[in-house]
């Protein structure tokens, strides 16, 4: 960082320099982050004629409003289920895929390669999977003499699936972030514990877990505000049905808004989701800190 | 600290289901277990995609056959050729290549000069300025959709091009990025070109973003990828089809309409080829850019 300003630099060049980014912030970002809060406070069917109703919207959605209860019940079932299974099985395929093998680039970059899908095509691959009379999964059923099963139709199905899909686009991204927590392990800690005699059982619970807790932690954080985010693979693969069965909070904001135009009721059920991942990521930031300063 | 470790008794109820699952004691048969459960990994990760790329040659009689053959009786394109003359694909793609190129560009370019002014200046606000750019972190699209649409149909932007390109250029991520890495770039130079007599745009054009080319392509990447694959922004701005970009188009093909199975595999598979592309070929940057600093897939 230079010490000083020089004296041929001249004093608005920083500024300008930062100028079309921090516009374009202003414009689309923090503006639109403010005036959420106060859309939310109106109500109207057309956003140029709307009525001043205090905290109306708010009252609704939370007495009356069956269906953002559902979709905020859906999305704590999505996101329970996603971060759980994302930490248990990225930590397993991390574990795995540190250990000393051959084939290792190749095992790591296959794990990868659904990240890089966009969550529409996701979506379409596993509709297509999952499809119901002519689907492989099926067929494989079918095949075995069991009773085809209509997956993404049926509401016990549904939400299973969407979570088991949204894993497998994204598994491969926490896998890299754990291994990268693996490798800065010191290997010293493994070759002191194993001529003291630990097994492998001992070092996973008393040097890799405690170790990789930072790391974990960034994974918890991340695949929650991101689950809670949800919205591009449901609104292919499902679009919240069967029923309201994976109807989930984001989706609940972009109905309300764009199909039934209730702008206000949108608004505050943002702003609600904003205060949620707004405490989140300061969680992340608190925790993260106490961690770095307990190792 | 190591010692600690070491000593501290294991916990009793520690089932250690993994390693336990491996059968630790044994090497080899540990070994086995991991190789059989990457292949099975590798498989349910490659095998979707593949049966679709499969699926996507065969002909709507192969499609709707059971049992389904895996491998298609002959490989015609006449799936991909009627799905580009009965759906504008060619104009969804076109849209595609135009919005995720540009916004691109833009993003290098806006994003490396913020990053080069909060690296390599010292000027009052600096720290403020940079917390306010990574406090929009925070603030998702997916929470503020409602009034970005507002003001984007204000600023007559829905229904362009432009409105797909600009507002998701400044991407908060890309300033981090490129600041951490500029800040490893010696001030010495910067002086030294100031005393030659370099301009300030000079300074920033020849010296420091050539030296940030690793970040920078980074960045691109990631960049490509957001753009590619987005879906939700351009569902904001855009409702006219003339517009759609290839996510938007794949998407509005949401019933599950049986006819129309054989068009919606081969063109995912077409959306599929950049993403392929990339990821055999530029997927050392990704890792990178994962590992060092959780950017987000």
């Amino acid at each position: 960082m230079l010490r000083k300003r020089h004296p041929l630099q001249p004093r608005y060049a920083p500024y300008l320099f930062l100028l079309p980014n921090l516009i374009i912030f202003g414009v689309f970002v923090l503006f639109p982050a403010l005036y959420n809060f106060y859309l939310s406070l109106f109500r109207g069917s057309s956003v140029f004629s709307m009525d001043f109703v205090g905290l109306q919207n708010y009252q609704q959605l939370i007495y009356q409003e069956d269906l953002f209860w559902r979709a905020v019940k859906n999305t704590l079932v999505f996101v329970a289920g996603d971060v759980i299974a994302t930490v248990v099985l990225s930590l397993a395929i991390a574990m795995l895929l540190n250990r000393p093998l051959r084939f290792r680039a190749f095992f790591r970059s296959a794990f990868f390669y659904p990240v890089l899908l966009s969550p529409v095509v996701v979506a379409l691959i596993w509709k297509w999977i999952l499809q119901y009379q002519y689907g492989a999964l099926n067929a494989v059923l079918a095949q075995f003499g069991l009773q085809k099963v209509p997956w993404l139709l049926n509401t016990n199905w549904s939400m299973t699936w969407t979570v088991a899909i949204n894993i497998w686009s994204s598994v491969g991204f926490y896998s890299l972030i754990l291994i990268a927590g693996l490798q800065s392990i010191p290997s010293v800690l493994y070759e002191a514990s194993a001529i003291d005699g630990a097994s492998p059982r001992e070092q996973f619970w008393n040097i890799t877990l405690p170790m990789l807790m930072p790391t974990l932690l960034v994974v918890v954080i991340l695949s929650l505000i991101r689950a809670f985010q949800s919205f591009d693979l449901i609104y292919v693969l499902t679009n919240g049905g069967p029923g309201t069965s994976t109807l989930l909070i984001v989706q609940y904001i972009f109905r309300n808004a764009f199909e039934f135009r209730q702008f206000g009721l949108a608004a505050a059920a943002s702003f609600l989701l904003a205060v949620v991942l707004l405490i989140l990521t300061g969680a992340q930031l608190y925790l993260g800190r106490r961690v770095n300063d307990a190792t | 600290m190591a010692t600690d470790l070491v000593h501290s008794t294991p916990r009793a109820k520690s089932r250690g289901f993994f390693l336990a699952r491996q059968g630790a004691e044994y090497p080899t048969l540990s070994d086995g277990l991991t190789y059989l459960s990457l292949i099975i990994g590798t498989f349910i990760m490659f095998a979707p995609v593949l049966w679709v790329a499969l699926s996507s040659f065969k002909t709507p009689a192969e499609l709707y056959h059971l049992p389904p053959s895996l491998l298609p009786a002959s490989l015609t394109l006449t799936n991909y050729t009627e799905a580009l003359q009965q759906f504008p694909f060619l104009v969804y793609l076109r849209n595609s290549i135009f919005v995720t190129t540009v916004s691109t560009i833009l993003t290098l370019v806006i994003n490396s000069m913020a990053a080069f002014a909060l690296s390599k200046y010292r000027f009052r606000g600096r720290n403020a300025l940079f917390m306010i750019i990574l406090s929009t972190l925070v603030v998702p699209l997916s929470v503020i959709m409602i009034p970005v649409f507002l003001v984007v149909a204000k600023l007559n932007l829905t229904n362009s091009l432009l409105g797909l390109i600009i507002p998701p250029a400044a991407t908060p991520t890309g300033v981090f990025l490129l600041r951490q890495y500029m800040l490893t770039i010696p001030d010495e130079l910067i002086e030294s070109a100031r005393i030659d007599g370099a301009s300030e745009w000079r300074i920033y054009w020849q010296i420091v973003l050539p030296l940030a080319k690793p970040a920078i392509a980074v960045l691109a990447i990631f960049s490509v990828m957001w753009r590619w694959n987005d879906l939700l922004w351009p569902l904001i701005v855009t409702n006219r089809s003339e517009l759609f970009t290839l996510q938007i188009g794949l998407s509005s093909f949401q019933g599950d309409n049986l006819t129309q199975w054989q068009y919606i595999l081969a063109m995912t598979v077409l959306s599929l080829v950049p993403m392929t592309a990339i990821f055999v070929f530029l997927q050392k940057y990704l890792v990178k850019g994962i590992a060092t600093t959780g950017l987000n897939g």
